[in-house]
């Protein structure tokens, strides 16, 4: 397909069709991702839920580049992710990895990791949009010349997604953002999210192992197991307890159990 | 066998500071609790002290932490002023601990067999075949359905949930009385997850063990938990039967309680606690 079919305007925001990405070769090779194929129109998001080495991480990571595309195609607004120049794909899609410990350099402050993005792509009032940036993320101005190891784990990942946010992506890649966090220090995260996703327009695709925190966000959500989707679903189908495949049903049976209603004791547990 | 009086466990005045170079921390200040045969779950934030608490039970807080204790008495015996040999006499042999993940709690270069094998000849004198026979039996205990390849296997090669049970079954073949899961399964899957507690559970009433359940997850130690205490900044703010923890009026209690997304009742904005040094005082 030629780079000018179809019209960048009516196409979607994302567009994965038969991704599959080998990891090794030869009789080593690990097919990570198997056919997996999405779309995400402007303002839409999606959850990828799965079991470790289901593939869902890696979907991600090939979104942005991360991991070798074996065959199938991604395009972004219609052009294929390989055509489109570094400085636009930055601006349509950012990452927010799992662990903020690892995501943000250890000897810059928050402010100098603010600024490097706004600086590269040469955005006008730095000063403003870092301000901005940070209380939109809930950083109190005290923060803004700490170091990473001076911040705690929560405080850590709201840098990471202001610095995804600065400039003003049209989709968050969210890889686990949570799952390193306390319960407690989640929610204060998912609400920020919510709030960008459901107030600022922005499309997310969101990547964990815990339906609830997907389905807080998400209004379709697709489950993979060994490298593909196996059921997509939505929000109000999990709900009420519909779902189709047997490991769909696991989730769902986990998520009720440890995180919501007490189960008998003397039950099945 | 003796009779082991219970409570098994019974603390009083629990304190550990950290110096630092801005002076002590205080990472847990002056906490008594006790427990028996039965699954108690101690529940907070980082940093509570919750961790650090269930390592003074161990005579495991690092240097250059200070436990002091008006009196820590294990299995009958205070243990607030013990030496190194009388911790190492119930340190596995009689408190267990299981760690949140098992990449690091394992040895990465000995196989599976290797370091069980090691275990028991130092706390069961076996050794050899009559070892490996033991070692086999508890990984089948564990639930692992090839108990002979995770044997040879190095922990590489073996998956979180896979790893965990391992770990389990190193500190169930020592026959200790209390076991200590510290976030067992938070480096884990849901689905994996819940498979552990469920096997915790069976294993703790076959053998008539004490738990106690260190997490971050109220909700989890709710569904799973005889007794709960909540710590908040070194101290105990609340402690009740789960079965009453939907009762509690401790606004930290509840903030805990209800921070955590739910399918059934969905929200677009969670309830975030409001923290009050006050409640630690």
């Amino acid at each position: 397909m030629g780079p000018l079919s179809p019209p960048a305007d009516t196409a979607p925001l994302l567009e994965v069709r038969d991704l599959v990405v080998r990891f090794g070769s030869g009789r080593d090779a690990v097919v990570a991702v198997d056919g997996v194929g999405l779309r995400l129109q402007a303002g839409e998001s999606l959850g990828l839920v799965g079991e470790s080495g289901s593939g869902k991480s890696t979907v991600l990571r090939a979104v942005c580049g991360l991991a070798p595309m074996a065959s199938g195609s991604i395009e972004v607004d219609g052009v294929p992710i390989a055509a489109l120049p570094p400085r636009v794909r930055a601006r349509r899609m950012q990452m927010v990895f799992q662990d903020p410990y690892g995501a943000l350099h250890p000897r810059q402050t928050v402010d100098a990791q603010l600024t490097e993005p706004l600086a590269l792509h040469r955005e006008p009032d730095v000063e403003a949009r870092v301000r901005e940036l940070m209380a939109q993320s809930r950083l109190g101005p005290e923060l803004r010349f700490r170091y990473p190891s001076q911040l705690s784990g929560g405080q850590r990942q709201r840098v990471g997604i202001a610095r995804a946010m600065a400039l003003r992506p049209a989709l968050l890649l969210l890889d686990e953002p949570t799952s390193a966090l306390d319960v407690s220090v989640q929610a204060e995260v998912l609400n920020l999210l919510s709030g960008l996703v459901r107030d600022g327009g922005l499309s997310c695709l969101f990547v964990s192992h815990d339906l609830a925190v997907v389905a807080m966000l998400c209004e379709r959500i697709a489950v993979m197991q060994g490298g593909r989707i196996v059921e997509t679903t939505d929000r109000r189908a999990l709900q009420a307890g519909r779902v189709a495949h047997p490991y769909t049903a696991s989730l769902l049976e986990a998520a009720r159990r440890h995180r919501g209603v007490r189960s008998d004791p003397g039950g099945t547990g | 066998m003796t009779v082991v009086p219970s409570p098994l466990v019974s603390v009083r005045g629990l304190h550990v500071d950290f110096p630092s170079r801005r002076g002590r921390v205080e990472a847990v200040r002056g906490i008594d609790f006790e427990f028996g045969r039965e699954k108690l779950g101690i529940v907070g934030e980082s940093g509570s002290g919750k961790s650090v608490a269930c390592r003074a039970l161990l005579g495991l807080v690092p240097a250059p932490g200070v436990v002091r204790a008006d009196r820590l008495e294990l299995f009958g015996v205070d243990h607030a002023a013990a030496g190194a040999a009388a911790w190492r006499a119930i340190r596995g042999a009689r408190i267990g601990l299981v760690m949140q993940d098992p990449r690091y709690s394992l040895n990465p270069v000995l196989t599976v067999g290797t370091q069980m094998t090691e275990a028991l000849a130092l706390r069961r004198g076996l050794a050899g075949s009559a070892a490996e026979r033991e070692g086999l039996a508890m990984l089948e205990a564990v639930r692992l359905r090839e108990p002979r390849r995770v044997w040879r296997a190095h922990p590489h090669e073996l998956s979180g949930g896979m790893g965990q049970r391992v770990m389990i079954a190193m500190m169930l073949a020592m026959r200790p009385d209390v076991l200590i899961a510290d976030e067992p399964t938070s480096a884990l899957d849901v689905t994996v997850a819940g498979e552990i507690l469920e096997l915790l559970d069976l294993l703790v009433r076959d053998r008539g063990m004490a738990l106690v359940l260190v997490s971050h997850d109220l909700r989890m130690v709710q569904a799973f938990c005889d007794r709960v205490l909540v710590m908040y900044a070194g101290r105990i703010v609340d402690r009740c039967p789960a079965g009453e923890l939907e009762r509690s009026t401790h606004p930290y209690t509840r903030g805990l309680l209800e921070c955590a997304p739910s399918l059934d009742a969905p929200v677009t904005v969670l309830p975030t606690l409001v923290r009050d040094p006050a409640w630690a005082r």
